[in-house]
C-alpha cells in the first residue's frame, strides 16, 4: 500500500487501556486559560515517569463552556483511577487553582466520580462556598484574585492509550517537516490528544533493557545511526525516524487520527524525502487494542 | 403513555387539597378511575368526577384547566412527569415534590414549593408569601430544585431555604431570604426591607439596588465574580428573561451577611 509514494507498512500499532477525564479550564481570556491549560498539561508526556498524559484536546468557545467564558478542554490519561485522581488533583491544585481568573469544570458526563474540587475546595480555609444547580455541586474559594470556581467532581472514563505511527525519512528536516503537518491535522480530531512536545517523540522505546533496573530503553531497532550495527528495522535510505503517540477517548477516534496524521504525514510524498509509515508494537502479546494501518487507511 | 385533562367545571367553594392527584396516580388508568379519584375537602371526601371534566389528551402531561385559588397543594409531593396548570391557583403548589415539572400559566397562592426537594416549578405570573419557604409546621424551605416567577414573589420568599434556586423576574416583597440556610435567590426587580434577614449562608443576587440594607451586612467591596457567570450560564438554559436582564452585568457589590448569624451568606448586587 503506498500514499502519494510512501510505504505504508503491513503492521500495527499496540495499544493499551487506560483511564482518562476531560476537564475545562475557562479564564477570563483565553490567554489565561492557555497558561493554566499548558501549566496543567506540563510534564505529562508518559506514565513511564510523569504519573499521567495529558494534553489540551482543544479551545473553547464562550457559548461551549459552563460560565460563558473562554476555555479550552484538556484530556488526562493514567492507568488507573487512583493515579489519575491523584494527578488531577496535583495539577489543579497547582496550575488551575494558583493562574489568575481561572475557573475548572468536568468536561464529561458521565463515568465514575473523582475528586475535583471536592478536595481543593479546603483551601478555602472554611470560607469556601458550595453551590449546587441540578446535579452538578460547584465551590466557590475565594483567593486574591476574587474567586476560584470548581466542579465537585470530574467523571473517568475507560479509554485507550498508546496508539502510534511512525514517520520514517530521509532526513530530520523533512520527518520534522512531515510530523508537524500530521499534528496540525490531528488537532482538529476530537477525543484525542497527543501527549508528547509538540505532539511528536523521538525516543520511541522497546519494554526493559540491558541494565535491569530500566523498564524501558531506546527502540535500537528503529534508530538509524545503529543501522549498520544491528539488525535494524529500517531501509538503508532512511536517515531519521519520527514517532506520533495518541490517547484517545475510544478506538474510533485514535483510527480516526491516526488516518488524518498518516494522510497529512505522506502529503509531501516520497519526492520530498518521506520514504514509509510504520507502527509500533510488541508483537501484538501485550496490548489489547491493534491499530492496523493498512486497514485503517482504507 | 397518555396525558390527563382535567377542566374545572363546577366551582369549589373551600379550599380543595389535590394532592393526591398527581402524574404517577393518574397515568395508565381509565378515565372512569381517574374521576373515582377521592379528594379531600375538609373532613368531606368527594370525587374527581364530581368537580372536573376528565379527557385524554396526547401529551404526556396532567393539565389542569380553569384553576381558581381553591385549589391547593396541586403537585404537591409530585416525584416525575408534567404537570401543567392554567389559571391562579391556591396555596401550597408543589409543596415537598421530588422530581418532575410544574408550568403554571397564571398566579401562585402562598408557600409555593416550599419543602421541594427536586424538579422545576415555572410560573408565568406571580406568587405569594413564603415561596420556597418553609411550612409553618417544618424548619427547613425548599431543598433542592429550581422555581422561576416570572414576575413578583410576596414577602418572606426563600425563607429557611437550604438549597436550590429560586429566580424571581419581578419584585420580591420584605424580608426576602430571610433566615436562609443556603441555596440562591436571584431577584431582577426591587425588593422590601429585611432582605437576607438572619441569613447564615447563601446567595441572594439583586439586579437592582435595595432601598435598604440591614447594618448586620457589611460590604466587601465590587469585584469581577466567576460564580454569576456560572449562574448566569445555568439561566440561560432554565431562564431566559432573568439571563437577558442579567447578561451585560459585569460586577458586582458584595455585601457579606448576616453577621448576627453566621455571616457566610453573601448579597451580590449589580454594579450598574
Amino acid at each position: 500500500m503506498k500514499i502519494n509514494d510512501v510505504s505504508i507498512e503491513n503492521t500495527f500499532a499496540e495499544a493499551f487501556p487506560m483511564k482518562a477525564t476531560r476537564i475545562i479550564v475557562t479564564a477570563a481570556n483565553d490567554t489565561w486559560a492557555d497558561h493554566a491549560a499548558r501549566a496543567m498539561t506540563g510534564f505529562a508526556t508518559s506514565v513511564i515517569a510523569c504519573g499521567c498524559e495529558a494534553g489540551i484536546e482543544r479551545s473553547l468557545k464562550p457559548t461551549e463552556t459552563p460560565d460563558g467564558r473562554p476555555g479550552i478542554s484538556v484530556l488526562m490519561f493514567s492507568m488507573n483511577t487512583k493515579e489519575l485522581s491523584k494527578q488531577i488533583q496535583n495539577r489543579v491544585g497547582q496550575c488551575v487553582l494558583t493562574c489568575p481568573t481561572t475557573a475548572c469544570y468536568s468536561g464529561l458526563d458521565d463515568g465514575d466520580p473523582i475528586a475535583l474540587g471536592r478536595n481543593l475546595r479546603y483551601f478555602g480555609d472554611g470560607y469556601q462556598i458550595s453551590k449546587k444547580f441540578g446535579n452538578t455541586r460547584y465551590w466557590r474559594v475565594p483567593v486574591m484574585d476574587g474567586e476560584f470556581v470548581c466542579e465537585e467532581d470530574a467523571r473517568v472514563t475507560k479509554a485507550i492509550g498508546g496508539g502510534n505511527f511512525l514517520i520514517l525519512s530521509e532526513t530530520q528536516e523533512q520527518a520534522l517537516i512531515a510530523s508537524e503537518r500530521a499534528i496540525t491535522a490531528m488537532r482538529r480530531v476530537p477525543n484525542v490528544i497527543m501527549p508528547f512536545p509538540g505532539g511528536v517523540v523521538r525516543s520511541g522505546s522497546k519494554v526493559g533493557s540491558k541494565y535491569s533496573a530500566l523498564p524501558a530503553s531506546t527502540n535500537h531497532l528503529f534508530c538509524p545511526t545503529l543501522k549498520g550495527l544491528v539488525d535494524s528495522k529500517l531501509p538503508r535510505e532512511v536517515g531519521a525516524v519520527l514517532e506520533i503517540v495518541i490517547d484517545g477517548l475510544d478506538a474510533d477516534s485514535i483510527s480516526h487520527a491516526t488516518a488524518v496524521g498518516v494522510r497529512a504525514a505522506c502529503a509531501a510524498g516520497r519526492r520530498r524525502g518521506i520514504i514509509g509509515i510504520s507502527a509500533g508494537n510488541y508483537g501484538g502479546n501485550l496490548g489489547p487494542y491493534h491499530f492496523k494501518l493498512r486497514e485503517i487507511l482504507k | 403513555m397518555t396525558g390527563v385533562r382535567l377542566s374545572l367545571v363546577e366551582h369549589p367553594r373551600f379550599s380543595l387539597d389535590l394532592s393526591s392527584v398527581l402524574p404517577d396516580t393518574i397515568y395508565g388508568k381509565s378515565l372512569d378511575a381517574v374521576r373515582r379519584t377521592p379528594l379531600a375537602q375538609g373532613k368531606r371526601k368527594i370525587l374527581l368526577g364530581d368537580l372536573f371534566e376528565v379527557d385524554k389528551i396526547s401529551e404526556d402531561a396532567l393539565e389542569f384547566h380553569g384553576v381558581t385559588k381553591e385549589l391547593s397543594r396541586i403537585g404537591s409531593g409530585m416525584t416525575q412527569g408534567v404537570i401543567r396548570i392554567v389559571g391562579s391557583a391556591g396555596n401550597e403548589i408543589g409543596t415537598s415534590m421530588t422530581g418532575g415539572e410544574i408550568h403554571l400559566h397564571g398566579n401562585a397562592g402562598d408557600y409555593l414549593g416550599s419543602g421541594m426537594r427536586g424538579g422545576i416549578i415555572n410560573v408565568s405570573g406571580s406568587s405569594g408569601d413564603y415561596t420556597a419557604g418553609a411550612l409553618p409546621h417544618t424548619s427547613l424551605g425548599m431543598r433542592d430544585g429550581i422555581i422561576c416567577i416570572g414576575k413578583s414573589v410576596g414577602m418572606r420568599a426563600g425563607e429557611r431555604m437550604r438549597r436550590g434556586l429560586l429566580v424571581a423576574n419581578g419584585n420580591a416583597g420584605p424580608y426576602c431570604g430571610s433566615n436562609m440556610i443556603a441555596g440562591t435567590i436571584v431577584v431582577t426587580g426591587c425588593t422590601g426591607p429585611g432582605i437576607g434577614f438572619g441569613m447564615r449562608r447563601g446567595t441572594i443576587l439583586l439586579k437592582r439596588k435595595p432601598s435598604e440594607t440591614l447594618v448586620t451586612f457589611n460590604d466587601c467591596g465590587t469585584f469581577l465574580l466567576t460564580f454569576p457567570t456560572l449562574l448566569l450560564g445555568q439561566l440561560r438554559r432554565i431562564n431566559r428573561t432573568a439571563y437577558m436582564r442579567l447578561r451585560s452585568i459585569r460586577t458586582f457589590r458584595r455585601l457579606a451577611g448576616d453577621i448576627a448569624c453566621d455571616g457566610q451568606g453573601e448579597l451580590l448586587i449589580a454594579d450598574e
